[in-house]
């Protein structure tokens, strides 16, 4: 069975920007679809797991590491508790054929990470890149940011980007083969079922 | 599969020597494997190492820790970590790995998400805490550290540290049950102390034949109390000395300015780097070594200088308290200018006490030899993997 796991920083309650919002319409469409879900994200409280539905089921990760200097401190400790929770996804559910879909840059590193050790596939979902967040900057924290951009477009298996502008940078600024990334317009009709699509097919593709 | 094949993180290894950890993993490594063991050390890159090599048949994996820019130090350990977990994972696969073993916190995360994402357990050892390198933890940078070591310790199937002294600090620091500690001491090769070279001649670099030397070889940080031995300089100004301070640290261009302000700058070389045949020859030529430390979790510069058959004068602070003996395998004092320089006296006016002190002291070092370390090192794998099967944390193929 196919069983896609949303990584991504907000998931309400926790909401920070409108990336919340898109992946619980995500997981409602996915849904409806007969898709079981799980949502992999994070919560400022200790580590709980929260079964919404027979078919939706959220995984909420606490930092281990209690301060940070940055977001980026911050953020990579969490990558390694996001392992940990994909992880025992992984060994408990045998059988399913689990896809990654990673929401913008910040779960990047264990989307990789379980790649490379698990052979999970992913999709990476890009809402923003930092280059259109802040053109131009050169400041290292926004390099940081573009570094695990680039790293999580080589090693996605499928690329999902919002628009054609976006996907000009992708295949340009970071040399990423034009049919690896896909245009998906938020608004756009057919939208979820698309994303299924995409789903399926690297499913296929590791597969065969 | 009680003695499994390991795989050792951690962020140095030579040529890449920052301060003491590379020293510690290359000579237990080789140690090991003398015993048999497969061991494999996944570390940083360095100019010019190979990206694999086996060094002495510990198969060493060098990896990029620099193809993404970060703005500081703690995003460039974070993203080192994020490199060597992406790298590391074929390691793991191809090598049959069954037991990580991190060395502290600079590998932590790697170390946590590999023993998730395989399963497999993890032993850590914890060299110093936080909170004992800057006696306290005083603002977000050393706060976060200090959660990034708590967190390394309750993932750890078992924790090795260096000295009874280390067991009441991480106890303390971390709130982990003791039974979960063992302790192994650090370990010397004195091989190296034993190379034939022309002593006289190297000694002449430093100090003409009638002045007495005076060595302290370490990093020039705060922790280990080297501002004082270079305050006590001018506690000595009547004796025929030369001062020989080895090492590097953001200590450094103060403690040069502070020795010309004393007028010492005639007596006292502030070497900076100096290679480890150098400073091997300097332990064997030197009157007196001097370790001043404020916080020494155990004190490999006290084995080195214990081999060579130097005498000392120490605080005794932490673990230099148990490798050594006060007056009867070196000298103690307080952590005082004056206090270091009574004792830097006393060995030097006394040739009869300091060679009571170092050849009692070069017995005492014969037990912290590598072939020992490996052995109760071994013993933790051992045990922890003996716990591992019987336990039901374990992936699908077991």
């Amino acid at each position: 069975m196919l069983t896609p796991v949303i990584l991504t920083w907000e998931y309400p309650p926790r909401i920070i920007g409108e990336l919340a919002h898109y992946v619980e319409n995500l997981t409602a469409d996915l849904n409806k679809a007969k898709i079981p879900v799980k949502v992999v994200t994070c919560h400022d409280q200790k580590y709980k797991y929260e079964k919404r539905s027979e078919l939706l089921e959220i995984f909420w990760g606490s930092n281990p590491v209690e301060t940070h200097i940055s977001i980026l401190t911050w953020c990579l400790t969490l990558n390694s508790e996001f392992e940990r929770i994909i992880s025992d996804i992984f060994y408990d559910k045998r059988g399913i054929s689990l896809i990654m879909d990673v929401q913008d840059w910040h779960f990047v590193p264990a989307a990789v990470s379980l790649k490379r050790a698990h052979g999970l596939p992913f999709v990476f979902t890009l809402h923003s890149l930092e280059e259109q967040r802040a053109p131009g900057s050169t400041y290292a924290l926004s390099s940081c940011i573009k570094g695990l951009e680039s790293m999580g477009l080589q090693e996605a298996d499928l690329v999902l980007a919002k628009t054609d502008q976006m996907k000009a940078i992708i295949t340009k600024s970071y040399n990423i083969p034009n049919e690896k990334v896909i245009v998906l317009p938020i608004k756009g009709s057919n939208r979820t079922r698309n994303i299924v699509n995409a789903y399926k097919l690297i499913a296929a593709s590791r597969e065969v | 599969m009680l003695t499994p094949n390991i795989l050792m993180l951690s962020w140095e290894f030579p040529p890449r020597i920052v301060g003491g950890l590379a020293p510690h993993v290359y000579e237990l490594s080789r140690a090991l494997v003398k015993k048999g063991v497969e061991v494999h050390v996944a570390t940083c890159d360095f100019p010019g190492a190979a990206a694999y090599e086996e060094v002495d048949g510990v198969k060493v994996h060098r990896v990029d820790s620099y193809a993404y820019p970060t703005p500081d130090f703690a995003t460039w350990v974070s993203m080192m970590n994020v490199n060597l977990k992406r790298e590391v994972s074929s390691i793991i696969t191809q090598n049959d790995i069954k037991l990580i073993h991190a060395h502290d916190w600079l590998v932590a995360s790697a170390s946590i998400g590999l023993k998730h994402l395989f399963r497999i357990p993890l032993v850590v050892t914890i060299h110093s805490t936080e909170h004992g390198r800057r006696n306290g933890v005083h603002n977000d940078y050393q706060k976060m550290i200090s959660s990034t070591e708590a967190w390394l310790t309750r993932e750890a199937w078992r924790v090795i540290c260096c000295s009874k002294y280390m067991v009441k600090e991480i106890t303390s620091a971390f709130e982990i049950s003791d039974y979960r500690l063992d302790i192994i001491p650090n370990g010397i090769d004195p091989e190296p102390f034993k190379t034939p070279m022309n002593l006289t001649e190297m000694r002449s670099q430093f100090a003409e034949p009638n002045e007495k030397l005076v060595l302290y070889v370490g990093r020039l940080v705060q922790e280990k109390g080297v501002a004082n031995l270079i305050e006590a300089t001018s506690h000595l100004s009547d004796l025929r000395i030369k001062f020989v301070i080895v090492g590097e640290g953001y200590l450094k261009e103060e403690l040069i300015k502070r020795v010309k302000e004393l007028g010492q700058d005639k007596r006292v070389y502030v070497t900076g780097f100096l290679e480890s045949e150098t400073i091997r020859g300097l332990f064997r030529t030197a009157d007196t070594c001097v370790i001043p430390s404020l916080y020494e979790p155990f004190g490999i510069v006290a084995l080195e200088a214990m081999t060579s058959g130097a005498t000392i004068v120490t605080s005794g602070s932490g673990g230099l308290g148990e490798i050594l003996e006060n007056d009867k395998t070196a000298l103690f004092t307080y952590n005082t200018p004056e206090s270091i320089a009574w004792g830097i006296r006393k060995i030097l006016t006394n040739p009869q006490y300091a060679e009571s002190l170092r050849r009692a002291a070069q017995i005492r070092a014969k037990s912290y030899e590598w072939k020992a370390i490996a052995t109760s090192t071994l013993g933790t794998y051992t045990r922890v993997m003996s716990e591992y099967q019987k336990a039901i944390w374990k992936p699908f193929e077991t």
